[in-house]
């Protein structure tokens, strides 16, 4: 009951911190009546943020399960081809979401999601395809393709796309330009309180925003260990400091932001 | 005054809710009160949980020093929705809306009584965002409004209820951010108005039945605030209120012979001291799943059905999964009833998935070395991803065993913390991976080896945190999507409670490590 409690405190403090200043009363009366966006709508932006969230962590997921054929010191050809990547791709993704995006006509997800989707696969194929060299480059040790550049080179490259933000974030991250806003700093905070239930998204839609802002929680797998685990604070192998991150525990979020209007 | 005389009034005497703890008034005669909204002329009231928890006595006063008892029909604590009913008849009902067509910006109606006062309070607003935290989404309206407002319904143009509010936001700086409440829609509802027995769903959305008399914006607002009543309650302080603990009721019967009462494990100390009582009883069940195991297998080679290579059959049956005292995950114990099923004694070796890569049905584990190690050859394959795990146990013509098979299969009926028993001080010391069905001793009751203390084995289900306590009780099959697979059986490396029976691990489904393998199950037809 207390954590349930806590829960709802910490969440409440991100409606504050979204509208403190705009929910004074006044702003209602300038707005025309009536103007909303219906619920529907929102449900519907809400499922393609989430099925975009979803996508993105696919991609970190094939990623992840291929580091340490990138990390070959031998190899030169890696065969880690865009191809592969994308059959991968929607293979984790059709069994994540139940969305079979080689069938796109077929599948029930709103129609602006089946636009994004696409969009979202092939800019993360393009950054596979870039990342080739890289990835194929003999020795020099350890590679800098790992989920979250992938994830960050995906992101920016789809905001500029599509007008829909995509952000990898958490209170502490490593590349400073994924540091969280006032409404992500909010939400993180709420997943990081070990009773917050987990892979439960937040989202907020405001009539001021104009836009959907959905927050899709990422945890602590056994792979992130090897870098963000324990000991705390001794250097990784990329020479970060570690976190001292444990199992299970949440690691920072997914940010989406689409706009109302298309 | 005639119109407020229909008012049912509720009033919480003693609040002790900590959503208004920060801000509570201390006047004496009038503290925060709760309001509601009346539902059903037979009686029956909406109103929000947390108005009424933890509440002795619930009264409803009317305007004409009419105090009516009211009695708890159900809650919804993960909504903080609660429906009540007195007993009369004949009053006027709100008509309920339908939350999908509530649309941002909408304007709405507020009817409460804030902080208790004996005046209804009608504020008009917008609904100025739409939330969702995990899967609940709420409105937030920017009307004023204050404590005694809780359980009050938010009323569309129509007049129809849409929404209930809840509660607000408290900053434990003490400023209180004006126009800023919370609602839950009114879809949520939905089953707590199922316990009214004539309540007509068809005219959700239909709008309010013809309303007699004139002048129908002023009506508006007398028939609302007609509808929304104020309650009173007397705290039960001693007591914190427990959720109810969940009935295993309604589950089939068993057929199976062995299932005995659960244990309600107390603290760690039983794995300190397992008394002789416990040893015996472990010892009686164990006897039980052998006999009942032998007699299923005589069945079924009669049947003509032979034994599939290294697997043990399974009997039909109920069994306790999960652990009262467990990881939040693990709760609650609840009764499963399985069909038999084949489960494999031992987990799958590096030699025998060899031998599905030379057969073309799988590929070879991510870490080569390890696999290709002739002297590790009967130890547990591992540094395979959950579709590698699939691919094999197909490829056998079998399939992954569900997360309830693996349970089951490795601590019998009995609700016990370990195949073996409850001592954990029992546990050999295994210092890495182990050529598999070394360590007789700790195999399940069945005769399974290796499920605790060697890798954590794939199994078929997604994972989801709660799931236990929407569990089907018959063959569940995990939640139909997810992040996560679910990997069971506590790694060696692993420090207790992680090494219980009833322990959930999860990881990615690309994730392949040293400390993960599989085994296999297959269906009994």
């Amino acid at each position: 009951m207390d954590g349930r409690l806590r829960c709802v405190i910490a969440s409440l403090l991100a409606c504050a911190v979204a509208g403190w200043t705009s929910s004074e009363g006044a702003c209602a009366k300038d707005r025309q009546p009536e103007s909303g966006t219906p619920l529907h709508t929102i449900l519907e932006l809400e499922t393609t943020a989430r099925l975009l969230a979803v996508l993105l962590d696919s991609g970190r997921n094939v990623i992840n399960e291929h580091q340490v054929l990138f990390d070959d010191q031998e190899k030169t050809e890696k065969d880690f081809t865009p191809d592969m990547f994308e059959r991968q791709l929607l293979d984790v993704f059709r069994s994540r979401s139940g969305t079979d995006l080689r069938d796109l006509e077929a599948a029930r997800i709103p129609a602006r999601a089946k636009k994004l989707l696409k969009e979202l696969v092939v800019v993360s194929t393009q950054v596979v395809a870039e990342a080739q060299p890289e990835i194929n480059r003999r020795g020099g040790g350890l590679k800098e393709f790992i989920p979250a550049i992938f994830g960050s080179r995906v992101s920016t490259r789809f905001t500029e796309r599509t007008h829909v933000r995509l952000k990898q974030t958490a209170l502490a991250p490593r590349n400073a330009l994924n540091a969280p806003d006032a409404v992500e700093r909010t939400a993180l905070e709420t997943f990081a309180d070990p009773s917050y239930p987990l892979e439960k998204v937040i989202s907020e839609v405001t009539s001021k925003s104009g836009s959907l802002h959905l927050m899709f929680p990422l945890y602590t797998t056994r792979k992130c260990l090897d870098c963000h685990g324990d000991p705390k604070g001794e250097l990784d192998r990329t020479g970060y400091p570690r976190e001292g991150l444990k199992l299970g525990q949440n690691a920072g979020a997914i940010s989406v932001v689409i706009p109302i209007r298309p | 005054m005639k119109r407020i005389a229909l008012f049912l009034w509720v009033i919480i005497v003693a609040g002790s809710s900590s959503v208004w703890g920060a801000e509570r008034i201390d006047a004496p005669a009038e503290k925060p009160a709760g309001s509601g909204v009346i539902v059903h002329s037979d009686g029956y009231i909406l109103t929000a949980e947390h108005v009424i928890a933890n509440a002795k006595r619930i009264f409803v006063v009317t305007a004409g020093d009419f105090r009516a008892p009211a009695i708890l029909i159900s809650t919804d604590s993960e909504h903080d929705l609660a429906l009540l009913k007195i007993e009369t008849v004949g009053l006027t009902e709100a008509p309920i809306g339908y939350a999908g067509a509530v649309r941002l910006d909408q304007e709405i109606i507020t009817v409460g009584f804030s902080f208790g006062l004996r005046e209804v309070s009608v504020t008009r607003g917008r609904i100025a965002a739409v939330r969702t935290r995990g899967v609940q989404r709420v409105f937030q309206v920017d009307a004023a409004i204050n404590p005694g407002n809780s359980g009050g319904a938010i009323f569309n143009g129509r007049g129809e209820v849409i929404g209930l509010m809840t509660s607000k936001f408290s900053h434990p700086s003490g400023i209180v951010p004006e126009g800023m409440a919370f609602a839950v829609p009114i879809s949520y509802a939905t089953p707590l108005l199922a316990n009214i027995p004539d309540f007509d769903f068809t005219m959700i959305g239909k709008g309010r039945k013809t309303v007699k008399g004139r002048g129908e914006s002023k009506g508006l607002a007398q028939e609302v605030v007609r509808t929304t009543v104020l309650i009173e309650t007397i705290r039960n302080t001693e007591m914190a209120s427990m959720p109810p603990t969940q009935a295993a009721g309604g589950s089939p019967k068993s057929d199976h012979p062995a299932v005995v009462s659960p244990r309600i494990q107390p603290g760690p100390l039983r794995d300190h001291a397992p008394s002789v009582q416990d040893a015996k009883a472990i010892a009686r069940v164990n006897d039980q799943l052998r006999v009942a195991q032998e007699a299923e297998l005589k069945q079924l080679v009669q049947r003509g059905i032979t034994q599939p290579e290294g697997m043990v059959v399974i009997p039909a049956g109920e069994f306790w999964m999960g652990a009262e005292d467990g990881l939040q995950d693990a709760r609650p114990l609840h009764r499963v009833h399985l069909s038999s099923y084949w489960f494999d004694k031992y987990e799958v070796t590096n030699a025998r998935y060899r031998q599905c890569v030379e057969g073309g049905g799988c590929t070879p584990p991510k870490d080569r070395q390890t696999f290709e190690d002739p002297q590790r050859a009967h130890r547990p394959v591992t540094n395979i991803t959950w579709n590698q795990a699939r691919s094999f146990c197909q490829w056998q013509g079998k399939r992954l065993p569900t997360e309830a098979e693996w349970e089951k299969a490795a601590r019998g009926t009995d609700g016990r913390r370990y195949p073996w028993g409850n001592d954990g001080e029992f546990m050999t010391s295994v210092n890495g991976v182990e050529p598999v069905g070394r360590q007789a001793s700790m195999a399940s009751p069945y005769g399974v080896f290796d499920l605790i203390g060697s890798v954590s084995q794939w199994v078929k289900d997604w994972y989801a945190e709660d799931f236990y306590q929407t569990s089907p009780p018959r063959d569940p099959q995990g939640p139909l999507r997810g992040s996560f697979r679910v990997l069971r059986g506590g790694e060696w490396h692993e420090k207790s409670p992680n090494l219980q029976a009833s322990y959930r691990g999860w990881d990615d489904v690309t994730y392949w490590g040293p400390t993960l393998g599989v085994r296999c199950a297959e269906d009994v037809p």
